[in-house]
């Protein structure tokens, strides 16, 4: 039907079909790409679109409904100020406050949270708290805990408002000292009405205890705003999907409807007689090349046990068929059109029935290719057996044996942006996939081989990325445009739904760990060990990886004291099976979190069963700087294990701070604090939980970086790591510039492209900031080396005495000499492209590291529960970090919050749960609820730093380490609070109610 | 899959008679995913069904009145604004009218169990008549268009739920109103499960302060004594379902 509006401004006329959503008129037709594709149910809010004003949900609104009305997006807002010649106004304040307060992660749902202030403050000019996260109820975000974004619009308000606001970088601590002065305990309300209801603490920085030499560097550690902040702020078509290609086809998957079967035949004639339809493609038309999905280096360390297409299912959701189209709609409906007879397969959902004598086995194809212990006929995936010291001797010297099992969930990484690729030929008839990943060189080595091209004949781009959280460390869905686009010589987009996310991607690893702990009298662990079993689903991608970080980690925290310290004795076995449901896979914290649920629960117990502090009894035991990593020479994920030495471990320091921040000694233990005045069914608890991670894969994962220096002194980034929205590429050009003497604004990041950036391993295992980061350094350092030698020979031209270049330092956009002269880096850029002894100053660095330095993390949680329906109230979440020294506090602590938010589900709603027949119970946002702004508890971010050895500037990682804690400390506080014994996550009503009832 | 046509009528007699070959769509929140199985949808937003009115402490809502609106009016009882608070986010409910939640919804809405608990009545079309939202449930696949939601100003209205975080769907959760000063009539609906809350049977008499409550309570456990499904099970639901009456009827007969 033919429609009229307005959009932005203009007035648009045009035919539609009457079943297009609005959200498909305005990106597909009319190219407003700042308009998101999130779901299609509206939950997500991503495709936000004011309408006369209000916020709605384009995805859920037929175009027709747009008649009459006046349409308002992201690209009605500000815009850079630098527009050449002509006048620009810039940024809108709502805009230049997400960037200030690092309230933009990943991107993707900022124009809708800054569509949705602007509605908010266009009725509203002082809002409360409470009315900002009201405001923001609509737009889920996966990345940040909503805390910046919040602070953003308290903060623009002020400004639209009139009121002076003080510079971000002004509100920095700059020394321990201060640290030490503050009080946590209050909040502090700069902006808007006081809001008794909900707290957050608007000062834009965390708290952070600071390493000596922070006055000393003028980049790193400073709150620079994210370098790609500019163009997600206005929506640009900076991702996947935002891109236009004439010809370019929809791509749909057909998905298998049962959990196990074998494809007798397909029929796909009627879907190719569909008019529309270009292709359709089934097992029969592809090569037949077993791979891995996990995106790793090589080689990849697991079975190699899936297919493009394969004449076997293994789960409901499985892949049956590829059809591309010229519309979506069409090819839907050439999915319904393909005739599928399946032969019905026995099933197992559970991962307690794998290796049963009896059990039907899900990998029985003659290719699949074994790694390590892996057993298919025992539907075993990856098996582990590590004995550190000597554990029966260890129980034997114990006065008290603890024993119990625990179980996770199964649980979604839940980006925003969904998995998304887009295939095309280039003129040299080389394959383009550009596609939302976190690893476009494992992408483009481990597709070889099943598109039958040599590497060097693809090039994978990577745009922007809507968050990841590992569901992207997976090779997951270009392969099935990239068939369809070498099928029909077309571009294809193939884009999942929310649905398909939920039932065809990647999830966590969901697992029963039984624990058993030797304990002396004194609190000292005398042994310790874990079985784990763990469901790896369908296919074994990073089934071994993940699990033995489950013990790599979680078991490595607790070595014991005195003698033990020396030689501590821990077991971890784990069997890592599979099972007719959606394949686990990589997932933020990578086995981690799951390790330490059972093993900090462990803990706590203990500590309350021998009556010791719970803070005391931990880093009693806990590991300490100048010990052995007493798993580094049982388990790598890398090469051979090798030793590696803890140098620096500032646990103890986030015990002391975090406790203060959240006022233990003046709770813990205090039955007048956990009571609730007038509501006797209420309880008040609170609850630690002490973690560590690893920071990059050592002696395997490789980072590389190029740096490139341009005529105005500026220079050009080039990396491989893929910032997936954590401000990878921030922290790394910051690390570039401090190196260079120059502004953050002189570094022009770019990643990543395998055509033109240097390899690096991707966005996984804590590494990016650590080991790409490393290789920038050495990069810069050889830049800054060349111009040092060359600005030396321009002083001396220039009349100087005699100078090295080991005298010169980079400093402020120039060289400079000790007496003061200098020469600026424009004028040694012009020398050394245009004027004598030409050169292109340019270097390559790239890094790998011998060790896996581990931040520590102490993570506080206090609850209120209702011990009549134990309905759980989380009200405040406070982790203190030693994440080494931070290069970025505004990215970092968004980081720890965004974690902190994602843990929280995972501590206390989020399941994936499946039928007998293996239907899941959560398809959308509806069912699977993740937190929303308006009810979220107050999180608050402290940094210890410490000074890590192995790192140019001190640097650990900080990505991981948020999600760890908070479930476990969850618990414990929910222990504190009334006793509850909940061993299972997520900690629902029902099992505290249970473990009420249990316990009375 | 044929395309999808809509119809955007100007007067009720022109949406009656296109609601004859087509499903009436207001927010379009519900429908608009489902489109693909629709053949005709007949939009109703120019049909001036979205007042909230008030007259002699009978409230008439029009059935496309978005819950923003009934958010957004104060004169609406707090209870029920607070449900347009947990039935979804400040976007959707710009959106979602009352209308069509009260079509789409579930067992597990704070919205249907209250106006269940109101006994709220419902205006349909082409019947024009008014039927109790208790039988309107019951065929609720049959109505071809509603257009206004009325229930009286209870004395008290109040709500309460049990959920996995403050803004889920609920488990559990009980709406208790007190009708009027003079009838005293008490009334509960519970909700959390299966395809629609229950109103609890028989819960006409005037109940004293503490008076009758232990039967109210084993009633309410009895009505979800098998109300087990994927979300919980049928033991913790009873359970449940009887602290948060037993709750609820504390505060309710409180003076």
């Amino acid at each position: 039907m033919r429609i009229e509006f307005t959009l932005n401004g203009s007035a648009i006329d045009l035919n539609v079909p009457d079943g297009m959503t609005l959200l498909n008129l305005l990106r597909d037709r009319l190219a407003v790409h700042g308009v998101k594709h999130g779901c299609e149910s509206g939950e997500c809010g991503a495709c936000t679109v004011l309408v006369d004003g209000v916020p709605i949900n384009a995805c859920v609104m037929l175009a027709p409904k747009a008649q009459g009305r006046d349409l308002r997006t992201i690209e009605s807002f500000g815009e850079h100020p630098l527009h050449g010649w002509r006048n620009s106004a810039g940024l809108h304040p709502l805009q230049k406050a997400f960037i200030e307060t690092g309230a933009i992660q990943c991107g993707y749902c900022t124009p809708a949270m800054v569509l949705v202030a602007d509605a908010l403050l266009s009725k509203n000019p002082s809002p409360t708290e409470a009315e900002v996260r009201e405001s923001l109820s609509g737009v889920l975000c996966r990345c940040t805990g909503y805390l910046k974004p919040v602070q953003a619009i308290l903060r623009a308000a002020a400004v639209l408002r009139g009121e002076q606001i003080e510079e971000v970088s002004e509100l920095i601590p700059i020394s321990p000292e201060l640290f030490n002065s503050l009080d946590f305990s209050e909040s502090d309300y700069v902006y808007g009405e006081e809001d008794l209801q909900l707290q957050t603490k608007v000062g834009l920085l965390p708290q952070m205890q600071v390493s000596q030499d922070w006055e000393t560097r003028h980049t790193v550690g400073r709150p620079e705003p994210k370098v790609d902040a500019m163009k997600l702020v206005q929506g640009k078509s900076a991702f996947t999907a935002d891109i236009e290609m004439r010809g370019m086809l929809t791509a749909k998957l057909l998905h298998s409807p049962v959990a196990h079967a074998e494809i007798r035949s397909i029929d796909t004639s009627k879907a190719l007689e569909l008019p529309g339809v270009v292709a359709v493609l089934t097992w029969q038309d592809l090569p037949r090349v077993v791979y891995s999905t996990a995106g790793q280096s090589d080689p990849i360390p697991g079975p190699l046990d899936t297919f493009s297409l394969d004449k076997k299912v293994r789960f409901v959701g499985d892949r049956v068929a590829f059809v591309a189209a010229e519309t979506e709609d069409i090819a839907n409906e050439a999915l319904a059109l393909i005739e599928v007879d399946y032969k019905i397969l026995p099933a197992f959902f559970e991962a307690a029935q794998a290796m049963e004598e009896n059990a039907p086995q899900i990998h029985d194809e003659p290719e699949y290719v074994d790694f390590g212990d892996s057993d298919a006929k025992r539907n075993l995936a990856a098996k582990i057996r590590i004995d550190i010291g000597d554990v029966e001797r260890g129980f034997d010297e114990a006065d008290h044996i603890f024993e119990e099992t625990y179980q996770v969930p199964k649980v979604q990484q839940a980006h925003i942006e969904p998995h998304v690729v887009v295939t095309y030929w280039d003129e040299d008839d080389r394959l383009v996939i550009r596609c939302s990943t976190q690893v476009p060189f494992h992408v483009r080595r481990q597709l070889s081989p099943v598109l039958n091209l040599p590497a060097k004949r693809i090039r994978v781009i990577k745009p922007r990325i809507g968050g990841g959280f590992g569901g992207k460390q997976e090779v997951m869905i270009e392969d099935v445009a990239a068939h369809l686009t070498i099928a029909t010589g077309r571009p294809v987009r193939f884009e999942y739904t929310r649905a398909e996310e939920f039932y065809a991607a990647r999830s966590r690893h969901p697992m029963s760990i039984t624990m058993k702990t030797g304990v002396k009298n004194d609190g000292t662990i005398t042994a310790n060990s874990m079985i784990c079993l763990s469901d790896t689903g369908a296919y074994g991608c990073h089934a071994l990886t993940v699990t033995g970080n489950t013990g790599h980690k979680g078991m490595a925290l607790y070595v014991g004291d005195g003698k033990y310290r020396q030689s501590p004795n821990i077991r971890f076995y784990a069997d890592v099976v599979y099972s007719n449901t959606p394949p686990a896979g990589a997932y933020r914290g990578y086995g981690v979190p799951q390790g330490f649920w059972a093993v900090d629960r462990q803990m706590e117990n203990i500590a309350r069963a021998l009556d010791l502090d719970p803070l005391e009894f931990r880093l009693k035991n806990a590991l300490r700087a100048g010990e052995l990593q007493p798993f580094s020479t049982a388990w790598s994920e890398g090469r051979e294990p090798q030793p590696e030495i803890i140098n620096t471990c500032g646990l103890e320091d986030c015990v002391r701070q975090g406790a203060r921040a959240i006022g233990w000694d003046s709770k813990f233990g205090v039955s007048a604090w956990k009571d609730v005045p007038g509501k006797p069914h209420l309880k008040r608890g609170i609850g630690v939980a002490t973690v560590m991670q690893g920071t990059a894969i050592a002696y395997l994962d490789m980072g590389g970086a190029s740096i490139k220096m341009n005529d105005d002194g500026s220079f050009n980034l080039l990396v491989g790591a893929t910032d997936l929205g954590t401000g990878s590429d921030t922290v790394l050009a910051q690390q570039a510039a401090e190196v260079l003497g120059v502004p953050i604004d002189d570094i022009v990041v770019y990643s990543s492209d395998t055509d033109f950036t240097p390899f690096d391993k991707g966005a996984y295992a804590s590494s990016t900031t650590y080991i790409s980061g490393a290789a920038v350094v050495i990069a810069a350092e050889k830049v800054a080396e060349r111009i040092r030698i060359r600005a030396a020979n321009m002083l001396m031209k220039a009349g100087r005495r005699e100078i090295g270049p080991q005298d010169l330092r980079l400093s402020d956009r120039k060289v400079v000499a000790p007496d003061g002269s200098s020469v600026t880096l424009e004028e040694v850029a012009l020398n050394s492209l245009h004027h004598e002894d030409q050169e292109q100053i340019m270097a390559v660095g790239s890094y790998v590291s011998p060790v896996s330095p581990p931040p520590f993390a102490a993570q506080f949680a206090q609850v209120q529960v209702d011990i009549e329906t134990g309905q759980v109230v989380v009200e405040k979440l406070i982790m203190a970090v030693d994440a080494g020294v931070i290069i970025n506090p505004l990215t970092a602590s968004g980081q720890v919050e965004g974690g902190m938010t994602q843990a929280l589900g995972y501590g206390v709603c989020e399941e994936m749960r499946y039928d007998d027949a293996g239907n899941p119970r959560e398809v959308d946002f509806h069912d699977y609820h993740i937190f929303s702004a308006n009810e979220m508890p107050e999180l608050q971010t402290i940094f210890i730093e410490t000074v890590e050895p192995t790192h140019p500037f001190g640097v650990k990682a900080v990505a991981e380490i948020p999600i760890d804690g908070v479930a476990p400390a969850v618990g414990n506080a929910v222990l504190d609070a009334c006793g509850a014994a909940v061993n299972a996550a997520p900690i629902t009503p029902e099992r505290v109610w249970t473990a009420l009832k249990g316990s009375s | 899959m044929s395309p999808l046509n809509y119809l955007r009528p100007k007067t009720m007699a022109e949406a009656m008679e296109q609601l004859q070959s087509g499903v009436a769509l207001a927010g379009g929140t519900g429908l608009t995913p489902r489109r693909a199985q629709i053949e005709t949808v007949v939009d109703i937003s120019d049909l001036g069904l979205d007042k909230i009115t008030k007259i002699q402490k009978i409230f008439q809502i029009g059935a496309g009145t978005s819950l923003q609106a009934i958010l957004g009016n104060v004169e609406v009882p707090a209870a029920l604004r607070q449900a347009c608070v947990l039935e979804a986010g400040w976007n959707m409910r710009n959106m979602a009218t009352l209308g069509g939640t009260i079509m789409e919804a579930d067992g597990r809405s704070a919205m249907l169990t209250i106006l269940l608990a109101l006994d709220a009545e419902i205006a349909r079309e082409p019947e024009g008549d008014l039927i109790p939202i208790e039988r309107f449930l019951s065929v609720r696949d049959k109505i071809t268009l509603i257009t206004q939601i009325r229930f009286e100003e209870p004395r008290k209205l109040l709500y309460e739920q049990v959920a996995r975080t403050p803004l889920d769907f609920p488990i559990v959760c009980v709406s208790l109103v007190e009708a009027d000063e003079s009838s005293r009539t008490l009334r509960l609906a519970i909700g959390g499960y299966g395809m629609r809350p229950l109103r609890l049977p028989d819960l006409k008499k005037f109940v004293r302060k503490g008076a009758n409550i232990d039967e109210i309570v084993h009633r309410a456990q009895g009505a979800y004594e098998n109300a087990g499904d994927e979300w919980a099970s049928a033991e913790y639901r009873s359970a449940v379902a009887g602290i948060l009456v037993r709750r609820l009827l504390e505060e309710g007969t409180a003076e």
